[in-house]
């Protein structure tokens, strides 16, 4: 049985991994010293001297491979193999109880006093020892079941051989599992502890070593070893011997291996088999351990030099071909055809995490510099506050700049303190253990491309099948691992997010305490309901308050000279438009006289509009308007092509209107906004003969104009205005003075109207204020109104005037609110609805 | 009697050294005042600034964490995004308040400075042109009383008169108001500061209640449970075969 059978299709890497082991760790096995009956029969094997213990392991699996087909049960007589059953039997058991009695001294007479005594850090005993606790567990488990199956302790010589060998063979297959996962960590963990035992040899761990010497020296008396490596090296070994001694057992039995009725044959080559499983899972999972070791160095840092001597030609070629393909996988000319799907889930879920820790990292140091500036800007307030007071400083300016120093010095500064601590210097290692994970990613792509590689050319076929044990072994372990990093990972971030929440909560409780004096002190104390009311309530209330204070403050300060007009603080737009109502509203510009005859003369007719209702812009590129303002309209649609908002002018800046408040404008509208003004209208420039002229042209177009049909659906348009004919030239695109100097015969009267003018436009202006305060229009109607045009009543509700009747008003607005229907009563006592701008007011009965 | 021959005797003035001094006290005061409120002004233009980019740096740390880990987020990360963009327009909202409380006013405060120097200006003015007759007076008193002279010194009297009674009306009112208006400082600065308190307060208040519901939904123990909770954490990932050990 050739050494090489074992491991014919075995690769490279791993036979260098083994000698590099072998050589490097000094890791022999010192003689595996088997029992009497079993060394005569496996002489082959076991006078073999083993060079590496993980060789044993593939040679176990090579073995088995030929027994199974080529070795049949020794002929023998048959009480022979009667007492070698019984014999094997109990070796089993006996070295069980050896075994178990060992590993119990390893714990109880050396890992646990090693653990109480107080060595320094750098010793790390659970490392040496790995899960030695939990083999203890499961052997004591095993030597149970064996003693209970076989009834060793009562019956056992009586017991039939077959009964006995199925029993084994059961209580093997039962213990399977459970077997490898605990030996499985245990051999894992085994180079790493011989590591370790080499590393305490040094002068520096002396404490370590007369410890363990004591140790050893109160367990020479109980059993033959030499030192901890020997002890360590047990579980191994013995994981090894489970095989060989059911072999032994199996080769006890006469039966013909395919006689299906014989249980207890197939139940031990179930067990045997799966007890090669286990050594080969062992093995596989070392190998790939090594893999990983090697590799995981990758993109760490390396010398240039180191790189250039590990330049070969074998490497360059390997390189020139993994870039090729790389190349041709970038630019997808070439998928690779191995795909795992599982494992790009993995490798997404790995980049996720890799990058929101990332950003996590990178958004909070933004914020805690964000933070420290906000609060050094409120320290910096409160000592220009200090600055301002000079002498006169009041208890509360004092208290809150030592409040503010508090925070910003102590408190701001162990907060960032306790964060980077905290949160950041954990993440921050999470983030350099990425590296590692990656490296191997990357390593695992490179590999897959020789893989494929492989497969395309078909090399010999022993090169690619390393070329997939690698790729596949790479595979595996980032499998295996790379979702346990991630669970880890987020476990982390999510802890270190709570943390986080912790501190900043911590920090706000402390800043609020040191605060809450200076507020105390203040004269309003309005967080005392805090909490019963919405936020926003809350923010409004402090601005309000604050107004109420300030205006105590501030108002006499209009007596003062050198207090300028302008100072008003509370008609300026900029507080009222941080109402928090309109978050976006742009400063409110009323339309002002100027505006409106640009409108004028920049539009045609057809593209005037004016507004039938205010509107509050919702966002910045809408305007604002007020009712009965003038507006150009640009293009009847939004840029998205939306026929619902228009593009406007209100003469000062363009914007988007919704077109169900516009309607269609034209001058004699826009005079209406001037007859809704009542100024001692046309009364001063009546004498002219001019003004009689357009008197009369309007009286023209009032008879054709129709009148309309409902009261509260009148459209504006349709009326002919009867109040403005002074005005109306005034409203044409010409400048406003030379529109009245027609009018005006004598100079003294032109200085009259154009006071009337200025007033005029005052006047608008605070009522336009006083639309946007109050909503409605002011209008204070006068009591007595003479009636300008002759108006026939169409129905019952509405009154029939004429020419120069003077009318009582009643209520000015109909049923509906509707301010151009005026309830009118005539000297008859008779009542009805007039439309409004068919009157004027009577200013001298 | 001065030596010095560069040093010119003012002119004399119809003001007393006292209240010249008295006056430039005042002017100094007032310098100083609209240096400090200048000071204010500024931090609290910039202090809004900082309201607003710590605002969104808050929510940006919620939202690139939800972001970044995709669909399969658990609550607690959801809750950590909320209560970030709870801060967010906390913090923001304070930066309002401080904008309506703080800014505003105080640049509304500072109108007021070039009115008062224009003032102060008219008034020096004034001094000056007072003290532009007065010599011319006392140059034609000084001289032989001719009946031309008397006549001029009438005329010179009579328009001395109400240039001399612009300048003392102006001088008082100056002398009268700037004090006052100095001493006005502390009352107008006042609910400024007590605003600004108050909304420390309330914004520290609201952002525990966040923060507070936030660590409950996450559902952590105390600090140091956790502490150690993320130590061991950190232990197992080091002990995994993939991550380096060194």
């Amino acid at each position: 049985m050739s050494e090489h059978d074992g491991s014919s299709s075995g690769d490279i890497i791993e036979d260098q991994a083994k000698n590099e082991l072998a050589e490097g760790n000094g890791f022999f096995i010192p003689t595996v010293t088997f029992e009497d009956s079993f060394e005569k029969t496996d002489t082959d094997i076991l006078n073999e001297n083993y060079g590496h213990i993980y060789e044993s392991f593939e040679r176990l699996a090579a073995f088995s491979e030929k027994d199974r087909s080529i070795c049949n049960p020794i002929e023998g007589n048959a009480d022979n193999r009667q007492d070698k059953c019984k014999h094997v039997i109990q070796e089993l058991v006996d070295t069980e109880e050896d075994f178990l009695q060992d590993v119990r001294i390893t714990i109880d007479d050396i890992m646990k006093p090693l653990l109480d005594t107080k060595l320094s850090r750098d010793v790390d005993i659970e490392t040496l020892f790995g899960n030695i606790e939990d083999i203890e567990r499961f052997s004591s488990s095993l030597l149970l079941s064996l003693r209970e199956a076989c009834n060793y302790d009562t019956s056992f010589n009586l017991m039939d051989n077959e009964e006995l060998r199925d029993k084994v063979g059961q209580v093997f297959i039962s213990h399977i599992s459970i077997m490898t996962d605990v030996y499985k960590i245990y051999c894992r963990n085994h180079d790493d502890a011989i590591t370790l035992l080499e590393k305490y040899e040094n002068e520096e761990f002396r404490q370590f070593q007369c410890k363990l010497i004591e140790c050893l020296n109160s367990v020479k008396k109980k059993v033959n070893a030499f030192d901890l490596g020997s002890f360590l090296i047990k579980p191994v070994q013995r994981i090894l011997k489970y095989p060989l001694l059911l072999q032994e057992l199996l080769k006890t039995s006469k039966q013909e291996p395919y006689d299906a009725r014989n249980d207890s044959y197939y139940s031990l080559m179930e067990a045997i088999n799966s007890l090669h499983e286990v050594a080969n899972t062992i093995n596989e999972v070392r190998r790939r351990k090594d893999l990983v070791r090697k590799y995981r160095k990758g993109s760490q840092e390396v010398h240039l030099t180191d790189k250039i001597s590990r330049l070969s030609l074998h490497s360059v070629k390997k390189k020139s071909a993994r870039i090729s393909l790389r190349l041709s996988h970038a630019t997808g000319i070439n998928q690779p055809d191995t795909v795992d799907l599982k494992f790009n889930e993995i490798e997404r879920d790995f980049k996720d995490l890799e990058k929101a820790v990332k950003l996590f990292l990178q958004n909070s140091d933004a914020f805690l510099e964000q933070y420290q500036n906000t609060l050094s800007m409120e320290l910096l307030f409160a000592e220009h506050v200090a600055d301002l007071c000079l002498s006169d400083q009041t208890d509360m300016v004092l208290k809150y700049n030592f409040a503010m120093r508090l925070v910003v010095e102590d408190l701001s500064r162990c907060f960032q303190d306790e964060t980077l601590f905290n949160v950041h210097s954990p993440l921050s290692s999470l983030l350099a253990k990425f590296k590692g994970p990656q490296a191997l990613i990357d390593k695992r792509f490179d590999k897959l491309l020789d893989y494929e590689n492989c497969l395309k050319n078909p090399d010999t076929k022993e090169k690619t099948q390393m070329a997939k044990n690698v790729y596949e072994a790479l595979n595996h372990q980032l499998l295996d691992e790379l979702p346990k990093f991630c669970e880890l990972g987020f476990q982390l971030l999510q802890a270190c997010i709570g943390i986080y929440i912790h501190l900043q909560r911590e920090f706000q409780l402390n800043m609020l305490k040191s605060l809450q004096p200076v507020l105390e002190m203040g004269r309003q104390s309005p967080l005392l309901y805090v909490g019963t009311r919405s936020s926003q309530h809350d923010t409004i209330s402090i601005v309000e308050n604050y107004k109420l204070d300030l205006k105590e403050v501030v108002e006499h300060w209009g007596s003062y000279i050198i207090v300028p007009n302008t100072f008003n603080l509370f008609s300026s737009p900029i507080l009222r438009r941080n109402s928090s109502k309109k978050p976006y509203s742009k400063v409110e510009t009323i339309q002002t006289d100027e505006c409106r005859m640009t409108l004028l003369q920049k539009y045609k007719p057809d593209n005037l509009y004016t507004a039938i209702a205010p509107v509050t812009p919702p966002s910045e590129i809408d305007l604002s308007c007020i009712t009965n303002q003038l507006f150009g309209v640009i293009k009847k649609q939004d840029p998205l092509g939306n026929v619902n908002k228009w593009l406007c002018d209100n003469g000062a800046t363009q914007g988007f209107l919704p077109s169900r408040i516009l309607r269609p404008s034209n001058e004699s509208d826009y005079g209406v906004y001037f007859a809704q003004r009542k100024y001692p209208q046309s009364s001063c420039l009546v004498p002219g003969e001019q003004c009689l002229s357009v008197y009369e042209d309007t009286k023209q177009v009032s008879k054709h104009c129709s009148v309309p049909s409902s009261h509260s659906s009148g459209s504006l348009e349709s009326y002919q205005p009867i109040g403005t004919i002074g005005f109306k030239d005034t409203v044409k695109p010409q400048p406003c003075t030379t529109g009245i100097a027609v009018l005006c015969r004598n100079d003294e009267e032109q200085r009259i109207a154009k006071s009337i003018l200025a007033n005029a436009s005052i006047d608008e202006a605070d009522e336009m204020l006083d639309d946007t305060e109050y909503g409605e229009t002011a209008t204070n109607p006068k009591k007595f109104y003479r009636v300008e045009f002759p108006f026939t009543a169409r129905t019952t509700l509405e009154l029939s005037v004429q020419e120069g009747d003077m009318l009582t008003l009643i209520v000015p607005h109909d049923l509906e609110g509707n301010a151009e229907w005026w309830l009118m009563a005539d000297n008859k006592t008779k009542q009805g609805y007039v439309p409004a701008n068919y009157m004027v007011k009577a200013e001298y009965l | 009697m001065n030596w010095n021959p560069f040093y010119r005797q003012p002119k004399k003035s119809i003001l007393s050294k006292m209240e010249e001094r008295d006056f430039e006290r005042e002017c100094a005061k007032m310098q100083q005042l609209e240096e400090s409120s200048k000071k204010i002004s500024k931090t609290s233009k910039k202090l809004v600034v900082a309201h607003h980019a710590q605002g969104k740096a808050c929510g940006k740390l919620g939202q690139d964490l939800v972001a970044d880990l995709g669909d399969d987020a658990p609550p607690s990360l959801e809750s950590f995004k909320y209560a970030m963009n709870c801060q967010h327009i906390l913090t923001v909202d304070k930066g309002k308040v401080l904008q309506q409380v703080l800014a505003d006013p105080m640049k509304k405060y500072m109108t007021i400075f070039p009115s008062c120097t224009s003032h102060i200006k008219s008034r020096d003015k004034a001094l000056q042109e007072t003290n532009k007759v007065q010599a011319k007076l006392e140059k034609y008193e000084d001289k032989e009383h001719t009946a031309s002279n008397s006549v001029k010194i009438e005329q010179i009297k009579k328009s001395l008169q109400p240039v001399k009674e612009d300048f003392q009306q102006k001088h008082s009112t100056l002398m009268a108001e700037m004090p006052t208006f100095y001493d006005a400082r502390l009352s107008y600065i006042r609910p400024s500061l007590e605003a600004v308190v108050s909304v420390q307060c309330w914004f520290h208040k609201e952002a525990i209640r966040v923060l507070e519901e936030c660590s409950q939904e996450l559902g952590m123990g105390t600090k140091e449970n956790a502490e150690k909770h993320v130590k061991t954490l950190m232990q197992e990932v080091n002990a995994l075969s993939i991550t380096s050990d060194d």
